[in-house]
């Protein structure tokens, strides 16, 4: 089977097939990254994770690294959910559409994929350092199991998919906190290597 | 031990290799005040999109649905437009900057200040569609309400811009309020491009780009915006009219 990198620029030379294989290999993990977020309805989940794929596909081209498919993806789907919640919550603030142009700048640089290569382990140490509670509870069933829905926790909780939805965004904070601090790590500080330019 | 804020986290990503050791081993803490600051930071970076590749590593494989693959790919663009966009974007933005908005600089020009540039502003602006597609923008002209309105201010000097945004028989809403240096600039927030929605916003709007040499405060800029004179700004305008 092709690995991301050989169908990013098969897709980027028009080829159907790859468009197609690529969406089956990641339509997944966007949409429970769109689910996840928690805060748009199942229409609006299911039109932004075809947002994201059309707003891929339309820039693929533009993709620097085509091995950093799949964060790039996942970036886009990110921003696509802040998007869409932001023009519903705020009526033209200019958060709502921030981030609709500069494809270009979400673009992970090789420091970040070496850091996500190597920090595989991350999730699993911090779930297990956990204290035994509702946030291990629910990390565990959407990150580690990842089957139950953000809807099917919040049922077999008996509490708000709006509840669990938090609960999620601060396990990602500590996951991130965690990147961060091996972010560049190793570098020397005048290698120049910077993120998303 | 400083804990991490929004300024130190882009200066961070901006730079990883120059963070010092202390403050590495204090984020490996998992110093839930730093986890607070990264939790309530606006916008996606790059770091976002490896997070989350890194948390969905165990997502179970879903069956996609041919016809949700039909429509994605029926609004791919084809290899022969694949590089319209970027160009049209260029093009649209640097045409519109010379069609140049209403200007209406302020009769006390530049406050008396002297040797600086008159204070003066341009605008113009890109209609960014849904599916990615970018026009250049024309006054007046209509617009769909899921596309949003990319700007770019031309200022003499450094100056304070404020943007705003009024339906007709609206009050003014205040969306930007940033320094902004000398030159041609798109209009950013929290480092990515600021755009106006039009989302829910059927009918006549207008938009105003104010450039001050202080601060204003939001009834200064809602009072600008509509026309009135308003010490030390100038102001730049434009209507669109959004349809369904």
């Amino acid at each position: 089977m092709s690995d991301d990198a050989t169908l990013v620029q098969q897709a980027a030379r028009g080829s159907r097939d790859a468009h197609r294989l690529l969406f089956e290999r990641h339509r997944a993990q966007v949409a429970r990254l769109v689910e996840g977020f928690g805060r748009l309805d199942a229409d609006e989940v299911a039109d932004v994770v075809q947002e994201t794929f059309i707003r891929a596909f339309n820039a693929i081209s533009r993709l620097r690294e085509p091995e950093q498919f799949r964060p790039w993806l996942l970036q886009i789907a990110r921003n696509r959910c802040l998007s869409r919640h932001a023009s519903r919550q705020a009526e033209g603030r200019v958060h709502a559409e921030l981030a609709r142009l500069p494809l270009d700048e979400v673009a992970p640089p090789p420091v970040l994929q070496l850091a996500a290569e190597q920090e595989k382990h991350i999730v699993r140490e911090l779930i297990a350092a956990l204290p035994d509670g509702a946030e291990k509870q629910t990390v565990t069933l959407f990150y580690l199991e990842g089957e139950l829905s953000l809807r099917e926790i919040a049922d077999r909780n008996q509490e708000t998919k709006s509840a669990v939805a938090m609960r999620l965004e601060r396990f990602r904070a500590r996951v991130k906190l965690q990147l961060l601090a091996r972010l560049g790590e190793g570098e020397a500080p005048s290698s120049g290597k910077k993120v998303g330019t | 031990m400083k804990h991490l804020d929004e300024a130190s986290y882009r200066a961070l990503l901006a730079a990883p290799a120059s963070m010092d050791a202390e403050l590495r081993a204090h984020l490996r803490t998992g110093c839930d005040v730093c986890a607070d600051v990264l939790q309530s930071l606006a916008g996606v970076d790059p770091l976002d999109g490896v997070v989350d590749a890194l948390l969905l590593e165990n997502t179970k494989p879903a069956p996609a649905q041919p016809e949700e693959l039909h429509a994605i790919l029926a609004r791919v663009r084809t290899m022969r437009r694949r590089w319209v966009a970027p160009i049209v974007m260029g093009a649209a933005l640097a045409a519109a900057v010379i069609l140049a908005v209403v200007l209406r600089p302020n009769p006390e020009g530049d406050d008396g200040i002297k040797g600086t540039p008159a204070l003066s502003v341009s605008a113009s602006f890109a209609v960014v569609h849904a599916d990615g597609t970018v026009e250049r923008g024309v006054r007046g002209s209509a617009y769909p309400e899921d596309s949003s309105l990319s700007l770019r201010v031309e200022l003499p000097r450094a100056l304070q811009v404020s943007l705003v945004r009024a339906g007709t028989g609206d009050s003014e809403v205040l969306l930007l309020n940033e320094p902004v240096e000398s030159g041609v600039h798109d209009l950013r927030h929290g480092g990515a491009l600021a755009g106006v929605a039009l989302h829910g916003q059927v009918g006549t709007q207008h938009v105003a780009v104010v450039a001050s040499e202080r601060p204003l405060s939001a009834d200064e800029a809602r009072a600008a915006a509509r026309g009135e004179t308003v010490s030390g700004a100038a102001t730049a305008a434009f209507d669109v009219v959004v349809r369904r």
